[in-house]
Order: structure tokens, then sequence, then C-alpha cells
């Protein structure tokens, strides 16, 4: 019995195989007998415009890449209203992977997004596969000042601004100090330090937070270096090529050894002083939220901190050189940005992808999901909605009067983790100040 | 006439059976690789399209990078170290699992656990353990190697990563070692035990050389799998503190797409191969000879 299930079985197999084979053959066959070019031309095309009708037919659906992991949850439900709304099925993938990383192995298999929420360096590497989106009517309305032109043609759709600086809990310091806290006061290096002693002297032992992350210590602390070299891109281009040939010496720099004295300064009331590479973020946003720390420089996109207290805020960090308004304008920029793919998507997913980024700008449901949903501060002039998040109101409040910074952002994807490593050496005390000095040096020279 | 027939039965008997495996081979191995190969001489960033042609120049590159050799060279230590104890805990808990202790299958279930985790999943788990429980435990039980987080010295974090990679290994290793050890003929050890033969010199001298082909396997499996740790560091280290645990596929991880020097991360990965297989190569040649 076994015996001639087992036959049979191995029989179906092999029908199928030969099935399967026989197929191609016939195929083969077909294409290879002689037939004027011209018709199977016609065939072609025939067969295509009927799938693009089937496409059309059908509802269109778009992929998108989300970046931030804090708006995970926001974006998937978007996606569920879009649908509602418009039809267009948007499909949102997250990932946490460094974004230029994850889009080269996507382009590699041939399979990136429609929509991408990709770092401004990333655009510069991608351009060949993006679509130029000069016409669209937003580029008018801050598309153009905030989007990356590349060549006279604007590629990214700026998500949303974002600041850099010192977060404040405001609530923890007033509940050791007894008055009210007005960043303003504290903003030169000799004030605020005398207001770490008195928290510290007050119970908080170790007023601030240090990040370990890469990303946190060499390109948003470490990169105040690059920002603030005269307020402006060509300027902070110039010092980046200065670091390039070797024309400047860090160790003799105004701007790094103040910004290093402010960093001495954290790290001395840091709270995981005792073993600052074991710094944890979530423990870090833990420690402010309930105003363990008072201080953690980080940026505006920390948005789970408001369980305990509202008075939150943001402050530039109070540096020795204070040119360039270092102690009073606050580091802003357009940071994530939406490109879309033109190479992989069908021209109908490229118009979906277009259609979906006016909603954001000119529908009352998008700009509500950027600013409401997301506490986006939004780089258009057409949206007037305010945002409510204690935070992002700070960061607001300084765009709305220009006191803003130039925020240098086309660093490479290399500079995290070869600056990074050396701001580590230096927070845990392997290397002095020359020594760092040295290695961001060597690897800047190195690019050359 | 009908030599040609049975010719083409057997050609057919053998596609039929080793056909898929064989495609599959080719097309997820064979044909990555020599395609690996064409982009060492290349100078391709992995995004664009065009790929230039820039002959040998990579691999006089690649010689010039000390950060690369110095990658290299932390793996050769991470791997000797970790194989060598991989395979003296294998055993020594295969010993153990065969011995008739009670519960042995229990016990070798518990041990090869660790090997059906992923390692990604591993590194986080064994992440918390050192930088959060181990440290609270050695903070108030004042145990002061303890009391700091193994992750953020470079030498310790070295340690957390053998440590790891020994508790993962040495299961499956031990499941080979169990398969040679109820393999070796009782007769044999009969005879040993009727000369007179001590449990000692019973491992010694008749149970150790009939093992020598799972010492072979399990060696073999242990230098390529250490060669070529690559989640274990990223979720476990990072490659952290600041870049001290970047081993060899990590680095040309890091090469290859980060510093977006795709052409390069490829020269270094064939380099990486080339020694990895000469190891192994050298390795199950020597140990063929022992066998019996």
């Amino acid at each position: 019995m076994k015996k001639i299930t087992c036959l049979g079985m191995s029989i179906v197999m092999a029908a199928m195989l030969i099935a399967g084979c026989g197929d191609k053959k016939n195929t083969q066959e077909e294409s290879g007998s002689k037939q004027p070019d011209t018709q199977i031309g016609a065939e072609n095309t025939e067969e295509s415009t009927q799938q693009a009708e089937n496409k059309e037919g059908e509802e269109i659906s778009i992929t998108l890449l989300n970046t931030k992991s804090e708006l995970v949850d926001q974006f998937e439900k978007m996606a569920q209203t879009y649908k509602e709304i418009t039809g267009v099925n948007i499909e949102v993938v997250f990932t946490s992977d460094v974004v230029g990383t994850h889009l080269a192995e996507r382009y590699a298999s041939g399979s990136p997004y429609t929509i991408m929420m990709v770092d401004r360096p990333d655009v510069y590497d991608f351009q060949e596969y993006l679509l130029d989106l000069s016409g669209e009517d937003w580029i008018k309305d801050g598309g153009s000042a905030y989007g990356v032109t590349i060549d006279g043609k604007v590629y990214s759709f700026p998500m949303l601004i974002e600041s850099v600086g010192l977060l404040y809990n405001a609530q923890a310091i007033e509940d050791i100090t007894g008055k009210e806290f007005v960043w303003s006061e504290y903003n030169t290096p000799e004030k605020f330090q005398a207001l770490l002693d008195e928290l510290a002297a007050g119970g908080m032992e170790k007023p601030v937070a240090v990040n370990k992350e890469d990303w946190s210590l060499a390109n948003h602390f470490f990169g105040q270096l690059y920002n603030q070299q005269g307020n402006s891109a060509e300027g902070s281009q110039a010092f980046v090529d200065s670091l390039k040939n070797g024309e400047t010496k860090l160790v003799d720099n105004d701007r790094f050894n103040s910004l290093m004295d402010s960093f001495d300064l954290l790290a001395k009331y840091n709270i995981n002083g005792a073993d600052p590479l074991a710094a944890d973020y979530d423990m870090n946003n833990t420690y402010f939220a309930e105003g363990d720390v008072a201080f953690w420089y980080n940026g505006s996109w920390v948005t789970e901190v408001y369980d305990k207290t509202e008075k939150i805020g943001m402050m530039p960090l109070p540096q020795k050189d204070d040119s360039d308004g270092a102690n009073d304008y606050l580091i802003s920029g357009a940071s994530k940005t939406l490109v879309i793919d033109q190479k992989y998507s069908t021209p109908e997913q490229q118009q979906a992808a277009k259609d979906f980024l006016n909603w954001l700008v000119y529908d009352e449901a998008g700009q509500s999901f950027m600013v409401d949903d997301c506490s986006i501060i939004p780089a258009f002039a057409n949206i007037d909605k305010k945002v409510s998040a204690p935070i992002s109101v700070a960061a607001q409040t300084f765009i709305r009067n220009n006191a803003t910074q130039f925020w240098y952002q086309t660093i490479p994807g290399d500079h995290g983790t070869q600056v990074g490593a050396a701001m580590q050496k230096y927070l845990s005390g392997n290397i002095d100040r020359t020594g760092l000095a040295g290695e961001v040096e060597k690897y800047w020279q190195g690019l050359e | 006439m009908k030599k040609k027939e049975k010719t083409l039965y057997k050609a057919l008997w053998f596609t039929g059976f080793a056909g898929p495996a064989a495609i599959c081979f080719v097309l997820v191995m064979l044909v990555p690789f020599i395609y690996g190969i064409y982009l060492t001489l290349t100078d391709w960033n992995g995004i664009s399209a065009d790929k230039a042609f820039v002959g040998l120049k990579n691999y006089g590159a690649v010689f010039g990078d000390s950060a690369f050799w110095h990658s290299l060279g932390l793996t050769v230590v991470y791997s000797a170290v970790s194989v060598v104890l991989i395979n003296i805990m294998a055993f020594a808990l295969a010993y153990l699992v065969t011995s008739g202790i009670k519960g042995q299958n229990f016990f070798r279930a518990g041990f090869f656990t660790p090997n059906l985790i992923g390692g990604l999943v591993l590194g986080y788990i064994w992440q918390f353990v050192f930088s959060r429980a181990l440290v609270t435990a050695g903070q108030n039980l004042n145990i002061g190697f303890l009391s700091s987080s193994w992750l953020s010295d470079p030498i310790k974090a070295m340690a957390a990563l053998i440590v790891v990679s020994v508790w993962q290994n040495s299961g499956f290793m031990m499941l080979i070692y169990i398969a040679g050890l109820t393999g070796v003929p009782g007769e044999l050890v009969e005879a040993g035990v009727i000369d007179g033969c001590g449990k000692k010199q019973l491992l010694r001298h008749i149970i150790l050389p009939q093992m020598a082909s799972s010492f072979i396997i399990c060696l073999f499996l242990s230098i390529t799998r250490c060669f070529m740790t690559y989640d274990l560091n990223l979720s476990l280290t990072d490659g952290g503190p600041f870049g001290s645990t970047q081993m060899a596929s990590m680095y040309v991880y890091q090469k290859a797409f980060v510093s977006k020097n795709y052409g390069m991360g490829q020269t270094e990965a064939v380099i990486l191969f080339l020694i990895c297989a000469a190891v192994s190569i050298t390795q199950v040649w020597i140990g063929k000879r022992k066998e019996v």
C-alpha cells in the first residue's frame, strides 16, 4: 500500500515537473517561430495598454517609508484616513536603520518605496533616482527655501523643521530654585554653571543627561562646530573645506574650544557620569521626563516627556564664544525630507505621491496631521496652525522671531560613526581634547 | 544505444534530485559571488546606476586601510578564543549529558535552545543583561568588576562578545559531539575496560581518537561562524565602545553601505573570505590526517 502511494506521488510530481518544463518550451517555441517583428511589437503595446487600464480601474497603491520612530502610530492612522478620503492606499513602512543604508539595499534589489523620508545628505546621494519636484505648488510656499535644491531643481519636500539644543525641564528647576525659570537669564557658561551648582546643592546631584549615541554626540553636539561659522551655508561649507585641506587646526579654534568647554560642563554634571558610555537613550528620556535631570542636549523631536509636566522647553547651549548668536539663537532647519522615486514607480504612483504632498500642505486634514497629530513645525508659510507640544512651541517661537542658527546638514554618512567614536573616547576619558581634535581632523582630511 | 539510454536515464535521475538544490546554490551563492568579485573591480558607491571600472585599484587601497587590518586582527583574536572555548564547553557538555545523569534529555534540549534564538534577539537580551542586570547586581552586592557596564570598556566588551558567542554556539556543537560520543563502538570501549583502562585513559586513548571527525566538523563550523559574526556584533555592542569591537564583517558593511564605498567594501569582503577559507581548509586538511 505504502509503495503504491509513494509511486503515485512521485508520478504526480514528475508529471508536474514535465508540465512545467513543457509550458516553458511551448512559449519559447512560439516566440521563436518566425513572426513579423512589427506584429510582436503591436501585440506587446496592446497588452501594456490593457494593463494600464486595469491599473486605473483598480485602486492606486503607494508605499511610504517613515524613518521617525516617534511618528509610527500617527503615520499608520493617517494612511487609514487618507484612504477613506481619497481612496488611495498608502502602505506605511518604518525602519530604524540608517536611511541611506536601507535605501541603498532597497535600490540594489530594485524595490524602493514611492515616497521616502530621508535625511538631507541622502537626497544628493540618490538624486539620479528621484523625481524633480520643481513644478509643484508648494515650492513657492517654502519648498524652495527648505527643500533640497540640486542644479536648480528641487528634489525634496521639507517635511518639518526641527531644532537642536538644550532641553530644559522648567518644573524640575523651579521646584529647587523656587523662582520662575527664564532661559535667557542663564545663557552664559558662568550663569549656567551657577544654576547647575544650585541644583546640585538642592538635591538634584547630577542635573544633566548626556546621550552616548553617535548621531547625538557627533552630528548634533559636535555638529554645532560646523553650524556656528558665520550663520550661513557658505560659511559652514568654507569651514568644512578648510578642515578637509588641513588649514584649520582645531586645537587653536575658538569655536571648538568654546564648544568643548560647554561639553565638559555637561559631562561634569552628567547623570551617567560614572559610566557615560552605558547611557541609554530611553533611560535619559525617563530621567528628563521625571525631573531627575533638568537638562538634556537633544532636539525638538522629543515628544514623550509630558507625563509629569508641560513646563518643558528648549534653549541654545550656553557657550563662552557667543559670536554668531550662539547663545541666543536656536539651531533650526528642515531635517527629514520627503522624496519621490521616479525610476521604479509607475507614473500613476508618482502622481498619487505628488497629490499626497499637496494634500499635506493645502488640505485642512493634511495640515492637521502634521501639526496636531505629529507636533511637527511645518516649513510652509501658508500653514498658520500653531503647534501645541511645549518643546515645539519653544522652537517655533525662535523660528518665528527669526532667532535661528544655520544647521549644516550635508555631513557625510560615516561622520556619525567616525567622529562619534572620537567623542565617545573623549566622553569616557580615553583621549583628551588634543586627541579629539586630532581624530576629527584625521577624519575630514581622509575624505579628500 | 542501450548505453546512451542509460546515461540519459542517469542524467534525468540526477537532475531530478540534485537539480533544485544545484539551481538554488548557483542562484544564491555562485552568481552573487562572481558578481561580487566583478564589483571589486569598480568604484561603485552602492547607489548609482553606473559602475566605473577601476581595475585592481581597490585591492591596492585595502592594503593601505589600517582600520580594516585592525578589525581583522580583532576578529582573529575573537575567533581564536571563542573557538577554543566553544569546543571545550561543547565537549564537556556532551560528555556530561551522555554519561547517564538524571534528566539528560532535558539538559540536552536546554543547552541547545540558545542556538534556536537568532543572533539579533540574543544580542539585545544580553545587552540588557550586561548593561543593566549585571550592573545592578554588581552594585548591590559590591562586586567590583560587575558594577560598571561591560559594554562600555573595550576589553570587557570583547569579553562580553565571546561569552555570548560561546553560550550560543556550544549547544549546537554539543549535538555533534553527542553524535560522535554515541558513535564510539561499544566493543572498543569494552576491550579497553578489560585491558584495565581507567576513565581518563579510556577518554584519552579510545574515545577522543574515535571522535576525530566530530572535532573536524565542530572546529570548521565554529571557525567559519566566528569569522563571519555580524548579527551578534551589531546587536550586542554595535562596534562600540567607540568602534573598539568592530569586527571584520561589520567593518565591511560600514565601508560598503555607510561610507558608501561599495567597491572597496566588497574587496575587503573577498579578502575576508579568502582568509577564512584558507584557515578552514588548513584545519580540515590537518584534521583529516588525524582521523582514524
